[in-house]
């Protein structure tokens, strides 16, 4: 165990601020979300076959509402990284120590890498069709990303088809550990392909323009406060879920001693009858039915094979 | 290693290894039965190639550990006094020799099947390079992840699960040298020596590390 007392000072203001954490950073999710709306200049697209008016303009380059989704989605993404470099953390922790909070807080971030990974799958698949004309292309960042989704779900399906928690903690470390290896993979691939068509998001000379940079922040770090506010919500659910599984093992094991106690008196006592009805089978089987003798007879050897042992 | 002699007295896994891939070339032959021009057929026969080597692969690793199992070989491999990384290694080193294997039948048959009619490019013996490499991974990353599923439920449908994506990278690069070496379009190599280093470092970070996760993954 790993010494809670010590820990429950942090512990406590970590778990105050967690209602904090989700209310900021939802705000700050639905700020970016509403700056990019209004604030957030449009993005110029493809050249237009001729020139139109939007809004009171003449334009002619196709205005891309859908680039829209990039304040959601790389946030997300990125949020969902994030959280699978600590889910492979806490693996490694789990193997280390052998600890089975670490399995617990190693799983929950898993769990919640799952939400992200979905989350950003289905807004990256919105922005392929309105950006690229098609549902789905092979791309190496989509197909990385993807395959980092089925990882996941492989290691949920791994947890499921081990009984023994034990091992399945520990192959889910390894699993996971595994897994993870996709996870900078996808993250660098853009840069590592050249030909991709996927931007290079994330770097330090952007080159936004501030009205798109700070949302783009603001939705980055709301994204970031909002997955670790989940993180210890559901770590919380986990580890009472844990607490109550080992409770109930001890609840068991302590009911299993204690019917194995009544079953071991009950054998004493049923010795215990059974030496006295031999010392008393002596003058009583003459007497009894013909049926009943073979039972007496049985039970007599029954216990003096008892008592050789 | 005891594994091979096993093996050849018995024949059971390299049989069903290579009646499977001999299968598997027969499904290509009826999904390929409409395409005709073998000319088309080398612009996807790594692919194919390479579908046929993962399939074929799945099917021994998951043989590889169930006689281990049944005769309750592990544990007494186990009780012995060695590093726990050298099992391991004997354990890829087999896999990886019975892959060999299968692909020298298969290979063949491949080309007998689907690119007898067709102009071989004079690069295509330079396909044993990402076959080697990629062969490599399959058996160190299939060691690993077969050990960890021998004794889940439903054992066989879970190393698919896990294994196909954990290769995935491997595949593809695999795959891009391959396509590469069958085409043998002049100044396209720059591609086949960038995959080939690509399968290399992956071979090198997921044989590490299965290496080092092994001992966790056999222990107790």
């Amino acid at each position: 165990m790993n010494s809670p007392s010590t820990h429950t000072g942090a512990r406590g203001t970590l778990e105050r601020l967690l209602p904090v954490a989700l209310i900021v950073g939802a705000v700050l999710v639905a700020v970016d979300v509403v700056w990019t709306f209004t604030l957030a200049p449009l993005v110029q697209g493809a050249q237009l076959s001729e020139p139109t008016v939007i809004g009171g303009m003449q334009v002619t380059t196709k205005l891309l509402l859908s680039q829209k989704i990039f304040y959601l989605h790389v946030p997300v993404a990125v949020a969902s990284f994030a959280v699978m470099a600590f889910a492979a953390f806490f693996a490694v922790r789990f193997l280390m120590t052998k600890d089975r909070a670490y399995d617990v807080r190693s799983k929950t971030a898993m769990e919640v890498v799952l939400v992200f990974i979905v989350a950003t799958m289905i807004s990256g698949d919105l922005w392929t069709y309105f950006e690229w004309g098609v549902w789905w292309v092979w791309e190496p960042r989509l197909t990385t990303y993807f395959i980092l989704m089925l990882l996941v779900i492989g290691y949920f399906i791994l947890r499921n088809a081990i009984d023994d928690p034990e091992r399945r903690a520990r192959f889910c470390a390894v699993f996971g550990i595994v897994a993870f290896i996709d996870a900078p993979i996808s993250f660098m691939i853009t840069r590592l392909v050249p030909s991709s068509i996927h931007p290079v998001v994330f770097r330090t000379d952007s080159g936004l323009p501030p009205m798109m940079l700070i949302p783009f922040l603001l939705g980055l770090f709301g994204m970031l406060l909002v997955a670790f506010a989940l993180y210890r919500i559901a770590h919380r659910i986990n580890a009472d879920a844990l607490e109550v599984e080992e409770l109930k093992r001890a609840l068991e094991e302590q009911d299993a001693q204690a019917s194995r106690a009544a079953a071991d008196e009950a054998l004493g006592r049923l010795r215990a009858t059974g030496a006295h009805m031999m010392a008393g089978d002596a003058d009583a089987a003459p007497a009894d039915d013909d049926s009943a003798t073979p039972r007496h007879d049985a039970t007599a050897t029954d216990v003096s094979q008892a008592k050789e042992d | 290693m005891k594994d091979i002699r096993a093996e050849l007295r018995t024949r059971e896994m390299l049989t069903s290894m290579a009646v499977y891939a001999l299968l598997v070339l027969t499904i290509y032959g009826a999904a390929l039965a409409q395409v005709g021009d073998t000319l088309q057929v080398i612009q996807f026969a790594g692919g194919l190639l390479w579908a046929l080597i993962v399939f074929t692969s799945l099917l021994g690793l998951n043989r590889s550990f169930s006689h281990e199992t049944e005769s309750g070989c592990l544990e007494g491999i186990l009780l012995a006094p060695i590093d726990r990384a050298v099992v391991f290694l004997a354990k890829a080193t087999s896999n990886l020799l019975f892959l060999a294997v299968v692909e020298v039948i298969v290979l063949p048959l491949f080309f007998l099947f689907f690119l007898s009619g067709a102009e071989l490019a004079a690069t295509t013996p330079m396909i044993a390079l990402p076959l080697f490499v990629g062969t490599v991974g399959v058996a160190g990353v299939g060691t690993l992840l077969s050990t960890m599923t021998i004794d889940t439920r439903g054992r066989d449908v879970l190393l698919a699960i896990l294994f196909i994506p954990v290769i995935f990278p491997l595949l593809y690069a695999c795959v891009s040298a391959t396509t590469v070496a069958f085409l043998g379009v002049e100044g396209t190599f720059g591609t086949f020596w960038t995959s080939c280093a690509v399968a290399a470092v992956y071979d090198v970070i997921m044989i590490a590390t299965a290496w080092g996760l092994y001992e966790f993954v056999v222990d107790a």
